[in-house]
Formats: structure tokens, sequence, C-alpha cells
């Protein structure tokens, strides 16, 4: 369940480090967004990471990109990253998450999409 | 719901059976001082429905039962329900368990996962991010509650109580701990709530998670009649054959009070790692 300073440190954290990402809130859900700009591709990611205030921070955020890279991805509708997060309600953050998602970013960027066809 | 044979008696405590003879005569105490408390227990697995036998028996008035699953065939052997509660809601077999046992008992049941309840919180989940809710709401309420699991084959037992105001919190402890719980089947790429801080099923007798639920049974009752507990050492260790360690042993271990989630001043110490 969030409470107002916990929202505060996250803020702050993120301003520190990821000054470019954007604070959202809407009706339950709240959370950061910006862009990510793969290095290998030179593609522009749209980057969503988000929670809901009743079971943040027990639950962690959950990371949303557009377009999608990889295969790490589950749930209907607007699909989640599904990558392992050693998740600490008392320790881990917003940052920490955007974090993996730029790790998740970095190591499948430029991959050859397998259901694709070479040429297309 | 009223089991045949069984009448109330005074206050609801006591029973009579169609023989006459007085039933549930043998602890008047703790009867009377359980007849006026309310329990919710959270995941009504091998642990969940040991402790609300015992519950129930000892003459809690009081029980909320709440987990989302059917009962299954390899629930069978660590439970008290039987085979042929093979496909029924957890919640809904045991309500009819322990109405038998007690007809006087209050019995809510929620077939769902957890979000919120009162009473003293009984966690009994295998699943850490159940118990972070949990913590949550014992936290956000004020309530007490109680933590029990177990590891490797049951081979220890893990039972960590919780006073508001006065004891570290699950967090305070769990932090530390890892989270992914290494379950690699497909779920965890297709189940859109596939959680993965859920213990994978692992074998354990019925007879080993019985004698860690006495011990968390004691936990609570003293928690619920306020009988003095260590409030520095709220976590207890059963061993009861782990290699390397006093066999039948219980320690009792201190918890540093203070953590990000229970201590509003531990938030500003939050790190970006990685």
């Amino acid at each position: 369940m969030l409470t107002e300073n916990r929202w505060e440190k996250e803020q702050q954290l993120m301003q520190s480090v990821f000054p470019e990402f954007t604070v959202f809130v809407k009706d339950s859900r709240f959370g950061f967004e910006g862009y990510l700009r793969g290095q290998r591709s030179g593609r522009i990611y749209h980057v969503v990471i988000e929670a809901d205030r009743s079971t943040y921070p027990q639950y962690p955020p959950d990371v949303h990109m557009d377009p999608k890279l990889g295969h790490h991805w589950y749930g209907a509708g607007e699909q989640r990253l599904c990558v392992v997060r050693d998740w600490h309600a008392a320790r881990s953050t917003f940052a920490n998450t955007l974090l993996t998602a730029i790790k998740y970013l970095s190591e499948h960027d430029g991959e050859l999409d397998p259901f694709r066809s070479r040429w297309e | 719901m009223q089991s045949e044979g069984l009448e109330s008696g005074a206050r609801g405590v006591n029973f009579r059976h169609r023989t006459g003879t007085e039933l549930n005569t043998r602890n008047p105490e703790e009867r009377e001082a359980l007849s006026r408390c309310h329990v919710s227990i959270v995941g009504c697995g091998s642990f969940g429905s040991a402790l609300a036998d015992m519950l129930v028996r000892a003459g809690l008035g009081r029980i909320t039962l709440i987990d989302p699953e059917l009962f299954a065939p390899e629930n069978v052997e660590r439970h008290i329900l039987t085979p042929a509660d093979i496909g029924r809601p957890k919640v809904d077999a045991l309500a009819g368990r322990l109405a038998a046992i007690n007809p006087g008992l209050q019995i809510e049941t929620r077939r769902e996962k957890f979000r919120d309840a009162g009473g003293l919180l009984l966690s009994c989940a295998d699943s850490r991010r159940c118990e972070s809710m949990v913590n949550a709401v014992a936290l956000e309420k004020g309530l007490k509650a109680v933590y029990v699991g177990a590891y490797g084959a049951v081979r220890a037992g893990e039972i960590q109580f919780y006073v508001p105001g006065e004891t570290a919190c699950r967090e305070c402890f769990a932090q530390f701990r890892d989270m992914d719980q290494g379950d690699t089947g497909e779920s965890r790429y297709t189940d859109p709530d596939f959680d993965e801080t859920r213990t994978p099923g692992q074998p354990g007798l019925w007879g080993s998670i019985l004698a860690v639920a006495g011990i968390a049974f004691r936990v609570t009752l003293a928690l619920l009649k306020g009988d003095k507990l260590d409030y520095s050492h709220p976590l207890w260790i059963v061993n009861l054959d782990f290699p390397g360690f006093a066999p039948y042993a219980v320690t009792v271990a201190k918890v540093p009070r203070g953590c990000a989630v229970c201590d509003p001043s531990k938030v500003a110490d939050l790190r970006i790692e990685g």
C-alpha cells in the first residue's frame, strides 16, 4: 500500500538518475514513462513503469515497452515484461525496475526476430 | 452451520452430544478466551488446514478462510480434507469440516487471493508476495500476525509473529531472502497471474507439518490470549531433521525492528541497487 513519503522518495530517486522520465497518475495506477534508445538498432522505445496504489510496494511495478522486443512478455491486452526481478518491498524501487528494463533492452535490442522472415 | 447430534450450550462455548454427554470441557480457560477471538487464515493448504483444526478444537469463536484454489489430488497426503473433497474449493470444504467440529463457530469463506482481512492474520501461504500483502494489511490496520512456513521437504519450519508497535514486521526479516523461487515451468511465460515468489510443490510428511503447526498454534494462542512473548525474538526456527543442526530443536531468533515498509524514517534510506 503506497504511502506519501514512499512516493516522494521514489520520485526523488527517479529524478536523480532518470530525469527524462515523467510522472503519471491515472486512477489507482501511477508510475513513470519515458523513452530509451536501443544502442545497436538506434530504435526508440516508449517505456512505462506502473503500479497500483493498493499493492505497491508489495507487488513489483509492471514494465511495458512499445515496440516490444524479445519474447519475455505476458498478460492479456497491454503485455508486461516478465523477466525475473528479485523484488523486495523494503529495498526495491521504480528506479531499480527501470534498470532491469534497460538491461533487458541492451540484451535484446537489435536481435533478429525469429518469427519474421529474413527476407521481409 | 449446525452439526447433527450437537446442541449449543451456554454462550456457544460448550456443546452437548445427543447422548447427553457434554463436549469440550477439558480446556475451559482457553475455550473461554478463544471464543471471543477472530482469526483469518490466509492459505488453506497444509499449515492452514492444520492450524484451523487446532484453533477450532481449542474453542475459537470466529474464523475467516481465504484461498483461491481447489482441493487437488496432490494435497491429500498433507491436509485434513479427504479424497472426497477433491475438486471442491478448499475454503468451502474446510468450512464444512470446521463447522462439524464446532457448530457455534462463525465462519466466513473467501475464494480469492488475499487483499484484506480482520482479526489475527495467520499467514500460511506458500507465496512470499502474499506474505508481503498480509504484512501490509497488518501494519495498516494494526493487527497481530503470524507467518508459518517450511523448508526443504519440511525438514525445518519457520514461524514469525508480529505485534503492532512491538516487533519487527515480516519485511524487516524477509527483505534479505531470495524472492524468486525458481519455478521454471511454462506458466512463468503463459500465466498472466504467475507468482514467481511461490514455492513450487515439494515433498514433506504430514507429521512434520503437524510438528511445526503445533508450535505455531502455541504462538498464536499466546498472542490471542495476550500472553507475554519475547518481542525482540519474534522468529522461531523449528528443526526437525536438518543435517548439521540439533534435531527437534527450536531456535528463537532476534529480528531488528525497522525497514522501509514499517518505519517511515527508513524510507529515506532507499537506494538504487544494481
